[in-house]
Parts: C-alpha cells; structure tokens; sequence
C-alpha cells in the first residue's frame, strides 16, 4: 500500500485487462476437479459476520474442502468486491453482500444464477434446506426474474434502541414511534459532556453504506427525494434540506465527539458502556447490545424508526447475503455452495443458539423459523424487528414518486460512488467545513452528472 | 551526466533490447494503457454502457471551471496535495537534519538512539496510521482522548477538524527517520581531520554546523529531498486508513483520488485522465526541483 502509485494502478488495469480476455478466452482454467479446493471467502466485520467466521472456522467440515476466510471493513469489501466482479477476477470465490449488489450484479452476469444448484440437489437435502422457510421478502430483493443469485444470511432494517437507565435518571420517555424532533429534543435532554454522557449516536463516518444508511432513511423520512420522474435531481428542495440540518444537529449537539470516524463498531462500543441515550441504527446492532459483554444489557429499549413528514416505511431495509463468483472453477463453486447452504441453513441457526443463548450469534431476520425458536422468541428486540421489517416497502421510498427503489441507497450502480461523495460533502458540511448552500449545491450537481454519465435521462 | 554509457559500435545496440524490452513493459505500456484509458468513457459497473472514445471530457471533467465561484474538487485536490508534500519535505529536512546533528555523537548507547529513530520508518504506513487513528488520535478510547480527560479539558477531534495538519504530522512522523539515515550517513562521512581543525580553528557552532558541515552534506540532503518527494508525492495508505480523505475531500490527495476513481467510482476513463495529469505535474516538479538543485550545486562549485 505504501508505493501505490499511478504505476501500480496502471499495473492493475493490465492485469485486471490481462485477466478479463483470460477469463472470456477459456471460461475458467481448472485441472482435475477432484483434488482438494480451498474456497476464498471474504466477509464484513460486523458482528454477525465475525461470529460466522468464528463458527466456520471450527465447525465446518466437508471433504476435502478448505475455508479461508478473511474480514474486512464494510466498506474495503465492497470496494473489493465490486472491482473483483467487474474485472471478471477469482480472488475470492464467494461474494459476500447485499440486495444493493445482488440486483445489478445479476443483471450484469456477475453472479452465478443458484437455480441449476437447487435443481442439481437431492431431495432430503432440499427438505432439509426447507427453501421456503426463508423470509420471502428477503429472498425477493436477491433474485432476477423468480431466479436466486444469493442467499440471505440476515437481514436488517433499522430503528430506534435507546438506554432505559439514562431515560429514567431524568425522567423522560420514549414514545413508541418517534418524530425527528422528538428524538432531537430527548438527546438533547440526555446529553451531559460533564459527565462524558453522549445524547445519541449514529455513524459518521461517510460512505454510502455507513452514513449514508441514516441518512438517507432521515431524507426520506423528511419527505426528500433525489430525483424527479425525468432523473432531475431534487436535493435543493426545503425537505432535504431539513434531513440535512437535523443530522448535523443532532450529531453536534448532542453527539459523540469524534463525529466522522465513528461506524457502527465504535458507536456499538459507546452504547454499550451505557455512555450513550440513543442510537439509531440496524436492528442487527441490537443482539451486541444485549450480549454479555455489554454494560447495558437487559436495559435497552426499543421503538419503531423516526418520522417525519413521511409517517412510514421511514426503516431502511438491507441483508447480507452469499453469492457464487461465477468466475471460479467448477469445483470451487460446487463447495461454496455447500458452505452457503450450511451458514443459511436452520442447522447454523440452532448451533448459535445453543452456542450463545443470548442470541447475539444468531443471524436475524433469514429464517422465520428462527422467531419460533423459545430461546430466540424472548429477545427483547425480536418483537420490534419484526415490526420494522414488515413496515418496510423497498419499491416506494419517498413520499413522492421516484423513479428508482431502494430505501437506504438508490439501487443504480453509480450509487456506490455518488452516495459515498454525498456523505462525504454531508461530513464536510456537519463539522462546518463547507456551508449547507455549498454541501446541497455540490450534491445536486453530483447527482445531474450521474443521471447525465449513465444516460439515465 | 557524464555517466551515459556510449555505444561504441552499431553492431552492440541488439545488447541493449531485452532491458529495453524489460523497461518498456514495466513502466511505458502501463502510462501509454493509462493514456489510452484517459480517453474513454468506460465505467466497470455500467457493462450495459458501451465503452467509447470521449475525447478530452474526461479531462475537462476535473478541469473545466464553469463558475468562477465553484472551482472544481480537482484544484483543491492539487493544493492540498503540493501543501502536504511541500510542508512535509520542509519539516522533514529541517528537523531531520537537527536531529542528525544529535545522534552524530560518540556517546554510550548511541547505537541503540539510533535504531529507535528509525523505527517509524519500518512500520507499515497502514499499520501506523491504524495505530495513530484508533489508539491514539481516538478521543474516547486513546491515550489523547485519556490525557485529556484527566487533564480535565474536553479534546477535539483532530481527524475531523484539523485533516490536513494530522497527516502533515503523520507523514513526517513515519518519513523523518529516512531523512535522519541520509543525512546522518553525510555527517559521518565528513572526514575527522575536518572536524579536528574546525576545533583547533575555534569555530562557535553556528559556523560550524551551517557554515562548514551544511555545504558538506549538500549531496546528501539533495538526495534526501528528491527521494523524499517521490515518495511523499505517491503515500497513500496513511490517508486510507486515517482521514480516509475526510472531511469531504479536504485530506484528498492525487493519488488517493486516482484510487477512488478506480475503486469507488470504478470509473477507469475519469482515473486514467487524472493519473495522467499526476504523472505530468509531478514530473513537472521533479524536473523543476533537480533544476533548481544543479543551480544550487554549481553555485558551490
């Protein structure tokens, strides 16, 4: 990384060329498949993910197959992952990432299609696999025309946990489903530098999938779009405008200090030393919070998602999920989709469970079996998960019509680097380094030239 | 230049091709792909777009100025980029060359001063900026955020607020000790006899450091300031993994733009265009400093 220079990113175009015609000349380049296959796995370093990793790296087995896991930071993977399936690359062998993914990258033929895998299984395993068993809608945001490109590991949506000791200490409540200004007004409330007690947190540092994810819940909550039904872009506007302001306010007012750093590790970590009032964020950040290791556990609360102008559908809606690189060898495809149907599986879910009764290992919203499980059913945030989830339509995100779906992000492929340049002129903007005037115009100029760069309009 | 090798007879130029060969391929097809690339309009993520030549506009995307009051990203990108390199080469000299004058003593234990300067030097860039970021800079959970606490003022969060004066400090932080071996290498190589006369001539150590070790060791610290640039110029995982360019783009540097282009936009056309211009303005000022350095040295001459 330290002599990365222009050199070496022209050295990659050349091999990422080299590699492509490589790949269009003779499909794939494997020997005798039967020989022992070392699959490439690279995954997110949230919770969830780290406790897969734990898992598989003790419990699975299969014949001659070796896992080599790697974690890497949400938005390194994504970046990775993006140039690995654009150039046609086998450096990892399954693909670990989200309906955002999924949904280009199965148009693109990025992603192997797993029908012909589920036709080519025997029918006890299939019985046992119990495809229906998966949350449709999940499902759903990962397929091309009724066709599964990946498989749900968990699922999230977001809302609102907040810590019920600091609540009491001063006599306030949480009503069960918040206004903008009313979470505004209590982290106000709860916020006591003195005291190194933060009034709420959220992610600040940029990128789309960081804090891009509230934010863009909060513009749709505030009734902002980003395009007109001609891709104008719309972020001028008195609602987006009021997004805008509210995250700066509160995150500035009332918020951590190291603002922009923060992802949701280290606003985890602030929530549970019990430092923090509220927290706004995915419903999956809710079993570290009850894990043993955390101050707060057994205390926190939880309510539906902010409104605003929008009274629902104001949640964001995302999963992890598996895919086949399509690039690899036969062989090395066959055992990732074993090792798939192992970590989605109702097996996977039972051994966390077992493993760690609080259900801070269990991957959440994959499976509604898993709501049925006793020792899962009486988590304390199983109930409003499911609520959130089911108050979440991906198709209409805004209040007014827009000519894109997806309720954290827009699901255009040019999203990953205009949602990340938005956030970082949002980051500029919230520690005063660029006006709100300056950070809108700048943003709705990014905007245009996507719609005008992907012939969109 | 009065090294250059003359081919003596036309019959041994085939001798030459295959390191020819070898440095065309490793360093002029990849700038001339990258020129080529510069020129089109080709996203990795849009396959469905066709790739097609586009002229100049990737260019004149990071160059045009529409409005005089929005100048393009690009600009402050540059300025940031030479303030950095500039003020990291300045502190780098300067403090690298006090520091050389220090460890350049017969004392005990010096051997062991020695190694311990050098040690940023052998950690990786990322590794020292996760470490600086996480367990230091960190105003909660580092030693910063500690310190200060119980010093009983609340502390700022330098990443955010003061980007560009972090990886200023950073950048020095882990290329200072370069510097130190470079120049602490002329010093000793200045001979005793020199030393020993600049003694009996009862020079004070004003003169003696300035006035006679200084010019001594132009050449080293020539060496030390045009490796350094190039090395500063291009330094990228510090940034990564620290400000990661934040706030907005106000710790962007070319480079990390380029990777940004590549790996975040996955637009290649708009980051060959900039790696192109990269090469040029940093050829530019490697030119104009060798320049200025051969004037320096003739001078003394």
């Amino acid at each position: 990384m330290k002599h990365f220079s222009f050199k070496v990113v022209t050295v990659i175009f050349l091999f990422a060329l080299v590699i492509g015609f490589q790949a269009f000349a003779n499909g794939s380049s494997d020997s005798d498949a039967t020989e022992d296959v070392t699959i490439n796995i690279a995954l997110a370093n949230n919770p969830l993910s780290q406790a897969l990793e734990k898992i598989a790296n003790s419990k699975y087995s299969a014949e001659g197959v070796t896992l080599n896991i790697a974690v890497l930071p949400e938005n390194d993977l994504r970046q990775r992952l993006t140039t690995e399936a654009s150039t046609g690359g086998t450096t990892y062998d399954m693909f670990y990432i989200g309906p955002y993914e999924a949904n280009n990258w199965a148009r693109n033929g990025w992603l192997e299609d797993l029908e012909p895998y589920f036709d080519a299984l025997p029918a006890e395993k299939l019985a046992w696999y119990d495809r229906a068993d998966l949350i449709q809608g999940m499902v759903g945001s990962l397929s091309l025309n009724g066709d599964s490109y990946a498989l749900p590991f968990y699922g999230e949506s977001s809302f609102i946990m907040y810590n019920k000791e600091l609540f009491e200490a001063k006599g306030l409540s949480m009503p069960d489903e918040p206004t903008w200004d009313e979470i505004y007004e209590l982290a106000l409330a709860i916020n006591d530098p003195a005291n190194g007690i933060v009034g709420m947190t959220m992610r600040g540092a940029p990128g789309w999938g960081m804090s891009g994810a509230p934010f863009v819940t909060m513009v749709n909550a505030f009734g902002g779009r980003f395009y007109d039904m001609d891709w104008n872009a719309t972020v001028d506007t008195p609602e987006q405008r009021g997004a805008w302001e509210m995250y700066k306010k509160i995150l500035r007012d009332a918020g951590q200090q190291d603002i922009l750093s923060y992802t949701y590790n280290e606003c985890i970590a602030l929530m549970q030393s019990g430092k923090a009032g509220i927290y706004y964020d995915a419903t999956s950040i809710a079993p570290p919070l009850e894990s043993a290791e955390s101050s707060i556990a057994g205390k926190v609360g939880y309510v539906m998602p902010p409104h605003q102008k929008q009274k629902s559908n104001t949640a964001w809606l995302w999963n992890w999920a598996m895919g086949i690189n399509p690039k690899s060898s036969e062989a090395n495809k066959e055992a990732v989709f074993n090792f798939m149907l192992w970590a989605t599986s109702k097996d996977f879910i039972n051994m966390t469970v077992e493993m760690d009764p609080t259900g801070a290992s269990t991957p959440p919203a994959s499976r509604s079996s898993t709501y049925a499980l006793p020792a899962y059913a009486k988590t304390p945030y199983a109930e409003m998960t499911l609520k959130t989830l089911e108050s979440t339509d991906f198709t209409k995100p805004t209040m007014e019509p827009v000519p894109y779906v997806g309720l954290q992000y827009i699901a255009i492929p040019e999203f990953a680097d205009a949602g990340t340049k938005m956030t970082e002129y949002l980051a500029d903007y919230v520690v005063d380094k660029i006006s709100l005037d300056e950070a809108i115009r700048k943003t709705n100029d990014l905007f245009n030239q996507v719609a005008i760069d992907g012939d969109y309009r | 230049m009065k090294g250059i090798m003359v081919i003596k007879k036309k019959s041994d130029w085939p001798f030459l091709l295959p390191a020819m060969i070898v440095v065309a391929v490793m360093t002029q097809i990849p700038f001339l792909l990258t020129i080529v690339y510069s020129t089109l309009r080709w996203n990795l993520s849009r396959p469905d777009l066709r790739i097609k030549f586009n002229g100049f506009k990737n260019y004149s995307y990071f160059l045009k100025i529409e409005d005089i009051r929005h100048i393009p990203e690009f600009y402050s990108i540059l300025w940031q980029t030479i303030l950095i390199t500039v003020s990291v080469l300045v502190i780098c000299t300067f403090v690298g060359f006090l520091l050389s004058l220090l460890l350049d003593h017969r004392l005990p234990g010096i051997n062991i001063a020695r190694t311990l300067i050098l040690g940023p030097f052998f950690v990786m860039s990322t590794a020292s900026g996760v470490i600086w970021k996480t367990t230091i800079l960190n105003t909660t959970f580092g030693w910063y955020g500690v310190i200060a606490d119980f010093l009983g003022f609340s502390p700022v969060d330098l990443i955010s607020y003061y980007p560009l004066l972090v990886i200023i400090f950073l950048f020095v932080w882990q290329w200072m000790p370069f510097f130190v071996l470079v120049i602490l290498a002329g010093l000793q190589g200045i001979p005793s006899h020199l030393v020993d006369s600049m003694k009996i001539d009862g020079v004070n150590w004003y003169q003696s450091t300035f006035l006679i070790k200084l010019p001594l060791i132009r050449n080293h610290m020539q060496v030390a300031v045009m490796l350094g640039l190039i090395f500063i110029i291009k330094e990228f995982g510090l940034i990564l993994v620290t400000t990661a360019g934040g706030p907005g783009t106000r710790s962007y540097t070319l480079p990390y733009a380029v990777y940004m282009q590549v790996f975040n936009a996955s637009n290649v056309g708009r980051a060959g265009a900039l790696a192109t211009m990269t090469v040029i303005l940093t050829l530019i000022v490697v030119n104009l400093l060798y320049k200025s350095i051969k004037k320096s040295g003739a001078m003394y001459e």
